[in-house]
């Protein structure tokens, strides 16, 4: 805690000037443009845009991932066969200790080309949806690809929760669900899923906040625009990560603060969500 | 043990999911121009990369082990008050933004840091975009799922051998080396090969936290990062150089743990 | 007097006051069913436990007494203890195990190992030193957790329950060797059992709890 609070001091001393400057609107505006490097008082600096965009593609990749993960972990702990479930185990093992730079690459290489395809079909199909309109004709890197990049990234961390959570579900009772005729997915449905279900939140926005911060494979397959953009299959966008780690290299001082301030922003929201989960897990524990 | 019927719908999830993870290993190795190979492994920015990437994260994995097991030990038997702040402490690392752990560390150790003004009025060093730095940033990342792994069989083992240790006249200390370690050894290896997979994929930390200078900072994902765009072909060769290193960690250990049981 | 005791022991709920006193060469057998406190007072002795009130003392040195806040850590009191589940270390073969208390006390290495020897052939185990615990049997297992009590000469001796873990045949077996044991065990010994037959074959003095 305390040196939560610490870093979060730190940040929020570093980027006081920042939040001076511009107040509430370095949150909501979507600008930025450091302006004369020499006069500061030029600068129009705000993050709206990415803050929009790290929350719209950890949502895609939350709401991507939760089925798969929530079928992988039933399929683990209820179906498979002792030496299935190892196998599977150590794959998604494997997935969560892949480097992300690894599903950059593959989101930029493979799933780019895929995914522009079927948004050019969702788009012709779907279009009169407002968030499924391209206007602009440009799919590509869009905030629908660097969302479903990070459901695959963030599967292995939800599966393990909830496998956790289902493995402490009452044997006895999924065993009479299934002795009263029911088939095993019905009794499987009717006492684990409802037992497991706030665990699973719990795990989900540990997911979340692992999406919220991820830099490079958003970096990679989102299009740096300073926009805010819900048209989701649209080549637009961009995370508070991935504008921190691309423009920290050659930021002058002032927008070096500035920088400073949008990892504060980030650090709190990722703080918000997985203060969140912890209680939630816990709460869910307890009932145990 | 019974074999299960498993539900069509079940199967077909199944089947999308292993795809999904399968996919993107055999893409690359497709994608790869295979007949370059070679002279793009032996350019000298590829060399330097690789051997940044291999050097830091080896030291870092090894620090992370000789300063976290016994950290993992002292949160897994000490009764002290103010223990599970500490352990929020050892985690937050990885429920931190990987970028915001290296701003945290550019205001502890930068040049102006809290640490770090001093470090380098004292002793004129100076850490930031160093490659001390490079490893300090992988440790910052992936220390806290060593201590995890490590205080979790800690727990597990069993107190009462210790506790026999001692009546036997052993010091806490040789308890700890003779007793508690080898019965944590499993844990421990599996523990440093997660730090080590850690380290290798590191890049928001390190790149706020060190740069990334080429020949001097830049790893194999930070390599990656900055040729996307200028030499698309070979970032998808140090893609698969870092894949095959993380697979290779991650089957060895796997195996040497699992016999371990 | 080699170790006495007056005082309270507790663990959890459960407390017992006891004043008892054993003198070098004695054997005090404690009786009592099971819940009497028995482990408890074994446990209080080799310091894994604190004493809750009064005062457990070896020769002259004060061992645990809470009024003074007086408190001897487990490695440095001279005693030896058999558990009652023995607990014996199963990554280290039987001498490792044996020759672990004399390493402990910087014993040099050579001169641990063959003192080790010596004690396993007290007990008949010379040809099992390289074994594993996992691979002997419950009366050889218990032997070596003898073994590796004796071989640090301890002042006092605690022995838990020492014939439980034990099949009918090797307890015949082991009632013979005790006491042939004990009887050349220089210092003070406590017996702990719930088991008459034990105390028999072996006590000089038994105390019942009730």
């Amino acid at each position: 805690m305390v040196v939560l609070a610490a870093i979060g001091g730190f940040l929020l001393y570093r980027g006081f000037e920042i939040f001076k400057d511009f107040g509430f609107s370095f949150i909501t505006g979507s600008k930025w443009d450091i302006g004369n490097a020499e006069d500061t008082s030029t600068a129009i600096l705000g993050i709206g845009a990415m803050l929009f965009g790290s929350v719209i593609t950890a949502i895609i990749a939350v709401v991507i991932s939760v089925p798969f993960a929530v079928a992988t972990a039933l399929l683990i702990e209820f179906y498979v066969p002792k030496w299935f479930k190892t196998i599977l185990i150590s794959v998604l093992d494997l997935v969560a200790a892949l480097p992300s730079v690894v599903f950059g690459i593959w989101g930029y290489a493979v799933l780019l080309p895929l995914v522009e395809n079927w948004s050019k079909t969702i788009e012709h199909y779907l279009g009169w949806i407002p968030i499924f309109n391209v206007p602009s004709g440009i799919f590509g890197r869009s905030p629908f690809l660097a969302g479903l990049l990070l459901g695959l990234m963030i599967v292995p961390i939800i599966t393990s929760v909830a496998r956790e959570v289902y493995s402490q579900a009452p044997r006895d009772l999924i065993d009479a669900a299934s002795a009263l005729g029911g088939t095993r997915w019905g009794a499987l449905r009717a006492v684990v899923l409802p037992f497991g279900r706030s665990g699973l939140v719990g795990g989900t926005m540990l997911g979340l906040g692992r999406a919220l911060g991820e830099t490079v494979a958003v970096y990679l397959t989102l299009n740096l625009v300073f926009q805010v953009n819900f048209k989701i299959l649209a080549s637009a966008g961009g995370n508070v990560a991935s504008l921190i780690a691309t423009k920290f290299g050659e930021a002058t001082e002032y927008e070096l603060k500035a920088l400073m301030a949008a990892g504060l922003v980030l650090f709190l929201v990722t703080l918000l969500v997985n203060f969140g989960a912890t209680i939630i897990v816990n709460k869910s524990r307890k009932i145990v | 043990m019974r074999t299960q019927r498993i539900s069509p719908s079940l199967k077909i999830i199944a089947a999308v999911a292993a795809l999904f993870v399968a996919l993107p290993l055999l893409s690359i190795f497709v994608r790869v121009p295979w007949s370059d190979l070679r002279d793009m492994l032996a350019q000298k920015s590829t060399r330097d990369a690789l051997f940044i990437s291999l050097q830091t994260s080896i030291i870092a994995a090894l620090f992370s082990c000789l300063f976290g097991v016994p950290l993992a030990w002292f949160l897994a038997r000490s009764e002290s008050r103010g223990l599970s702040v500490l352990r929020v402490v050892c985690i937050t690392p990885m429920v931190l933004p990987p970028v915001v752990g290296g701003i945290a560390l550019l205001t502890a150790f930068g040049r102006q840091g809290i640490v770090g003004q001093y470090l380098y009025d004292w002793f004129g060093i100076s850490l930031p975009f160093t490659r001390t730095a490079v490893v300090m940033a992988q440790i910052f990342v992936a220390m806290p799922f060593l201590v995890l792994a490590v205080e979790a069989a800690f727990r597990q083992s069993d107190n009462e051998l210790e506790e026999t240790a001692s009546t036997m006249g052993a010091s806490p200390s040789r308890v700890f080396f003779t007793i508690a370690l080898p019965a944590a050894r499993p844990a421990v290896i599996a523990g440093v090969a997660l730090a080590w997979a850690r380290s290798l994929g590191e890049f928001g930390a390190s790149i706020t936290f060190a740069g990334s200078f080429p020949g001097r900072t830049q790893t194999l994902p930070m390599a990656v990062y900055e040729l996307v765009s200028v030499d698309y072909r070979l970032s998808l060769v140090l893609s698969l150089v870092l894949i095959f290193i993380s697979v290779a960690v991650l089957a060895a250990m796997r195996d040497r743990w699992m016999v371990g049981r | 007097m080699s170790i006495s005791l007056q005082g309270t022991i507790g663990r959890g709920e459960f407390e017992r006051s006891l004043d008892f006193s054993v003198v070098d060469g004695e054997v005090l057998a404690i009786t009592g069913p099971n819940g009497s406190g028995k482990s408890t007072i074994i446990h209080t002795i080799a310091g894994l436990i604190p004493l809750r009130s009064g005062q457990l003392q070896s020769e002259n040195i004060i061992w645990d007494n809470p009024s003074v806040k007086t408190w001897i850590a487990p490695e440095h009191r001279t005693c030896a203890v058999v558990f009652q589940d023995l607990r014996l270390f199963p990554h280290m073969s039987v001498v490792a195990n044996v020759a672990y208390g004399l390493r402990a006390h910087g014993v040099h290495k050579d001169e641990a190992l063959s003192r080790s020897s010596a004690v396993l052939m007290q007990v008949g185990l010379s040809s099992f030193e390289k074994r594993r615990p996992e691979n002997l049997s419950g009366g050889e297992r218990q032997r070596v957790a003898l073994a590796r009590a004796l071989v640090v000469e301890p002042r006092v001796l605690l022995l838990d329950e020492p014939l439980s873990a034990v099949d009918v045949a090797s307890r015949a077996a082991l009632r013979e060797l005790l006491p042939e044991i004990l009887s050349s065990f220089a210092g003070a010994t406590i017996l702990v059992t719930h088991d008459l037959g034990d105390v028999e074959a072996v006590a000089t003095r038994s105390l019942g709890l009730i």
